[in-house]
């Protein structure tokens, strides 16, 4: 998937984002967690934090940012959405940024971070939207629901990335297959039918620009 | 589940240029956001009111904000007098919490802002249909693949919340458990891992929907380059045209006199 | 109508990049060599997995373009080099049409799906008005110009999805299995329209399809694929002319589609204590809260179905078939009334435990798998009931080999082809060993190889005593098969009896005797 030529490359993302986006709405709109503390618990930081996994910084940047967005839009909120694009979509890309190895350590670290600029993020949009005293109330919840959406965004990818690999390509932790298929397929197939080198080596400069 | 909030109807807000309503929207969120003065934000929700009304929302969607909103509205009326112990007329006094009259004020302010910021965004919300709010923006910059990707997204929300419950209900059709039930009767009591248990039971759902939406998504993105979409070297057209009307051209006039004149007084007092 | 052929291929091979990250390519097309006239109708036929929608994608240029793999050799469409251009550019020669109507209608409101194509070649705005009016009326659907996509019936999807495709005047309109999910009024509909199109506008037309009457109606150049190369092409004589070989690669042969059978009223029996009925409905009411139309989606449904039965359940589409099935294990309770399902009221209990009575084989494989192997897959269903698990290994055992599926065992089921999928998904419901099955259209989009082998193993449970409801568009396997027939039309119940069987039909109603087998 990551493996694109530039001429599709913006065509085939456009539908990526919005399904995406539109999936994450869903889950952060409809999987309600009742939780003891506060209410109800959505799903949207283990889409952010999967999407990020799964796309890369930028791809999951947007639609870590969008997709929890919209559902603030649609379910009588939107004085948040704006902010809520900025701190979820910046929160994903930093994932996508610094995640780049399926590693547990390398994944805390970049979820750590991701966790405090998030909950700074929606401390300063709190004190901004509804004053400082209550954003400081709502600190707590925000950071229970990011360790649950970490732990189920792990989780997820962990599965999708067995169950189904071309999903995964585009971000970091799928790279090295990703990069690597196109030379194998290439060879695969000058096997099966013993063709001339040129027309086989065709194939990998026209998926140039893997990297988003 | 509907991803539209938009009301059908023939008010004069919807017959208003979106960009107008754009700009309408966006004022009256800044001014509400810089101007803590309990009358501007009576006056704001007032008038918001008056012009939803007066366009013919029916009074359902109204409410349907306002309770969404009810909530918070009391956390902070609550919270605000805890933290804020500013003012000088004392009204009541234990040593965790202090009434002024000022701090009462300010908390019902900042309480009634939430609602009025609201109501600034379903202004456009309420009265701009999906295709109309797209265009809009596209015309007051936003890049075409942009506004085709919010469009798509909105338009497949309604989808996945069908998707999303045809898989739920497949795989519970195996036996898998999402009420938790499974998880109380194996003793969990500890809430946060029976909360866990019952997140991790939805990964069989969001794996399949996922693994759905990534395939669907690839034949979306072919249908949309097999009907036409990054066509090299041509200027795309648009169905729905944009032109503002002198009616247009007379709201956004009042628009920009009521915002400086906010602005003016804001500065006086 | 020109001689010169307007689509040559010469030697195209395909292999699409692996889906799995160690697995081999796949090879979808091997060295195809063929011609198609201009103003032609050619049928594309063959087994399930044969690359018949591969070979769709090559017409329009999703390969080699957008999609990941190889090609070897080439193919010019009206003029283009499908390797050189883009999808877009090739767009304006060809209208494809996707098997599936969800994905390919994007757009909020039909007139938007059909202004789209039009708009991104920069037409007039006010042309584009008059074209979708005279697009809409070519389909047969005008009148629905503010409807939005999502509302339609699948039917009419299939035809806005042809009008969009027909939006930007290609010479060639490439049809994948266009009417898969539809109902045979849905199936003469999309027809009707396409015959339509080659008598007025001279198109050349290329479809895919599993059923081949309409095909041997209609087409006068037939390709038959099977994996991956042409193994005959001709015209529709070559039905007749090549039977057997056809019948042994599983395409089904051209027949009249048998009519709905008739049925004789249930023989009544009082139903005491040991045979109590495998379902009952007792006036059942059930109306979608959001969405839908406000018609209930069932209304006032009451029937009872004997043990041992073989029920085939049909009605158009959206007649509510799939509501009921959803009924039958509390998915949805009914608004009023009340369902007995295996002499348990099903509104006391939770889906869960009623997935021990009852497997649901839902139609799309994608909304049920998961797991990274299928052998997991398969044993999902028993472990969530807590079946023991060497039980469950065997069970699993069993199922692999029933649909020879032992060498993908350990592969992961969702990067296998659809006819698999299908199979896995249909297994791991089967597995659970359930004393009545319930099948949403096992046999849609799939080749009667595959179907027999389904058809076969839920033939065999229903020996054995287990209850089968089966909902179908195809009459001609609710004949073969069917004890009992339900028959819906728009929510409503019109015809509810024992299938009428010829005398000497081995078919008795298994439930009289059949000894019901446990689901724990
Ligand atoms: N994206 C893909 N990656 C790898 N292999 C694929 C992919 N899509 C299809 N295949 C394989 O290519 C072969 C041809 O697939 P194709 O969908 O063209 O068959 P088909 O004739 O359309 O089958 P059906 O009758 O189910 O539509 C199948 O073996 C399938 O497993
Ligand atoms: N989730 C839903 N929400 C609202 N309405 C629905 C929903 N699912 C189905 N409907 C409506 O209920 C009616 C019956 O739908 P159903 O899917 O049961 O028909 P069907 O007989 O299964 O059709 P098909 O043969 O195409 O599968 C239809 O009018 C449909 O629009
Ligand atoms: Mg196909
Ligand atoms: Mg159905």
């Amino acid at each position: 998937m990551a493996a694109q030529s530039k001429t599709t490359f913006k065509a085939s993302m456009i539908p990526l984002i919005a399904i995406m986006t539109a999936l994450t709405t869903v889950m952060t709109m409809l999987v309600k967690l009742p939780t003891p503390t506060r209410g109800y618990l959505n799903l949207s930081d283990a889409m952010i934090f999967f999407s990020a996994y799964a796309f890369g910084p930028w791809v999951g940047g947007v639609i870590g940012g969008l997709g929890p967005a919209l559902s603030d839009l649609l379910s009588g909120y939107p004085q948040w959405a704006v902010f809520t694009f900025i701190i979820d979509g910046l929160q994903a890309v930093f994932v996508g940024l610094i995640v780049r190895k399926f590693r547990p350590a390398n994944m805390i670290a970049g979820s750590v971070i991701a966790g405090v600029w998030k909950v700074f993020g929606y401390f300063i949009a709190g004190g901004i939207l509804s004053g400082w005293g209550p954003a400081l109330g709502e600190v707590a919840g925000n950071a229970g629901q990011m360790a649950v959406g970490l732990i189920i965004a792990y989780a997820l990818f962990a599965a999708v990335r067995k169950a189904y690999p071309p999903l995964v390509r585009m971000g970091n932790l799928g790279v090295q297959p990703t990069v690597t298929i196109p030379e194998d397929d290439a060879a695969a197939s000058n096997q099966q039918t013993g063709v001339s080198d040129e027309t086989a080596t065709a194939k990998p400069d026209t998926h140039a620009g893997a990297d988003h | 589940m509907d991803a539209d909030l938009y009301v059908p109807g023939d008010g004069w807000l919807h017959r208003t240029d979106p960009r107008v309503k754009f700009l309408m929207s966006l004022a009256l969120l800044v001014l509400c956001l810089v101007w803590r003065s309990w009358p501007f934000i009576l006056g704001v929700l007032a008038l918001e009111h008056i012009m939803l009304l007066t366009d013919h929302i029916p009074w359902k969607n109204i409410v349907w904000v306002w309770r969404i909103l009810a909530v918070i509205i009391a956390l902070i009326v609550v919270l605000w007098p805890i933290f804020d112990r500013s003012g000088t007329h004392v009204i009541a006094d234990w040593d965790w919490l202090r009434l002024t009259r000022e701090n009462l004020v300010m908390a019902a302010v900042m309480g009634l802002r939430i609602p009025a910021l609201g109501f600034a965004c379903f202004l456009t919300l309420f009265t701009t249909s999906q295709a109309k709010l797209i265009r809009g923006a596209v015309a007051v910059g936003m890049p075409y693949s942009a506004g085709l990707t919010l469009a798509t997204a909105l338009r497949y929300i309604p989808v996945f919340a069908r998707i999303v419950t045809q898989v739920r209900d497949a795989q519970r059709a195996r036996g898998l458990d999402l009420s938790g039930e499974g998880a109380r009767m194996r003793g969990i009591r500890n809430p946060f891992t029976l909360m866990l248990a019952r997140a991790r039971a939805w990964v069989p759902v969001i794996v399949a929907v996922l693994i759905r939406a990534y395939r669907m998504s690839r034949s979306v993105g072919w249908a949309m380059e097999s009907r036409g979409l990054g066509l090299p070297g041509v200027k795309r057209s648009y169905r729905v045209r944009l032109a503002m009307r002198p009616a247009d051209w007379g709201i956004l006039a009042v628009t920009v006199a009521l915002t400086a004149l906010a602005v003016v007084i804001m500065m006086l007092s | 109508m020109s001689d010169a052929p307007i689509i040559t291929a010469h030697h195209l091979s395909w292999w699409y990049t692996p889906q799995t990250d160690t697995g081999e390519p796949v090879q979808a097309l091997d060295g195809l060599d063929f011609a198609i006239q201009s103003g032609s109708f050619t049928g594309i036929i063959g087994p399930t997995g044969a690359g018949k929608s591969t070979l769709c994608m090559a017409f329009a240029g999703i390969i080699p373009n957008p999609e990941d793999g190889v090609m070897r050799g080439g193919m010019t469409v009206a003029g283009y080099d499908t390797a050189e251009c883009t999808v877009a550019q090739l767009s304006s020669a060809v209208g494809y049409v996707q098997q599936d109507p969800e994905s390919q209608l994007f757009c909020a409101s039909v007139e938007d799906e059909l202004a789209f194509p039009m708009e991104s070649r920069g037409v007039n705005p006010d042309l584009i008005d008059q074209r979708i009016d005279a697009l809409l009326h070519l389909v047969g659907m005008d009148g629905y110009r503010h409807r939005v996509p999502t509302s339609l019936s699948g039917g009419q999807m299939q035809r806005v999805a042809i009008a969009a495709a027909l939006a930007a005047r290609p010479q060639v309109l490439v049809l994948d299995e266009p009417t898969a999910a539809l109902d045979p009024e849905g199936k003469r509909d999309v027809c009707a329209v396409v015959e339509k199109l080659r008598a007025q506008r001279k198109m050349t037309i290329i479809m895919a399809e599993q059923d081949t009457d309409d095909l041997a109606r209609y087409a006068d150049h037939i390709m038959v694929l099977d994996h991956g190369s042409i193994i005959m092409q001709g015209d529709a004589s070559l039905f007749t002319a090549h039977r057997d070989r056809l019948t042994e690669l599983g395409v089904a042969l051209p027949g009249a589609e048998p009519p709905t059978p008739g049925t004789s009223p249930m023989p009544v029996r009082q139903d005491d204590d040991e045979s109590a009925p495998a379902i009952r409905f007792q006036s059942v009411t059930y109306r979608y809260a959001q969405g839908g139309n406000d018609s209930a989606a069932l209304d006032d449904v009451s029937f009872t179905i004997p043990r041992g039965e073989f029920v085939g359940l049909i009605g158009r589409n959206g007649s509510g078939k799939t509501t009921l099935a959803r009924h039958l294990n509390g998915m949805l309770h009914p608004t009023s009334g009340t369902v007995t399902v295996d002499g348990l009221d099903v509104s006391r209990h939770r889906v869960g435990e009623m997935a021990a009575h009852v497997g649901v084989a839902f139609q799309n494989p994608d909304h049920q798998i998961f797991c990274s192997s299928t052998r997991d897959e398969i044993a999902f269903g028993p472990a969530c009931l807590g079946v023991p698990r060497d039980e469950i290994d065997r069970r699993v055992d069993r199922m692999l080999i029933r649909f020879g599926l032992e060498d993908v065992a350990d592969q992961s089921p969702a990067t296998l082809g659809y006819g698999q999928r299908r199979l896995v998904a249909f297994a791991s419901v089967l597995v659970m060993d359930t004393p009545i099955v319930v099948l949403d259209e096992p046999t849609a989009g799939l080749d009667r190889r595959l179907s027999g082998m389904m058809l076969d193993a839920v033939s065999e449970r229903n020996r054995q005593g287990a209850t089968m409801v089966m909902i179908s568009h195809d009459m001609r396997v609710v004949r073969e098969r069917c004890t009992m027939l339900i028959t819906l039309d728009d929510g409503r119940l019109c015809a509810c009896g024992r299938l009428a069987l010829a005398a000497d039909d081995p078919r008795r109603p298994a439930g009289l005797t059949g000894r019901r087998i446990d689901g724990r």
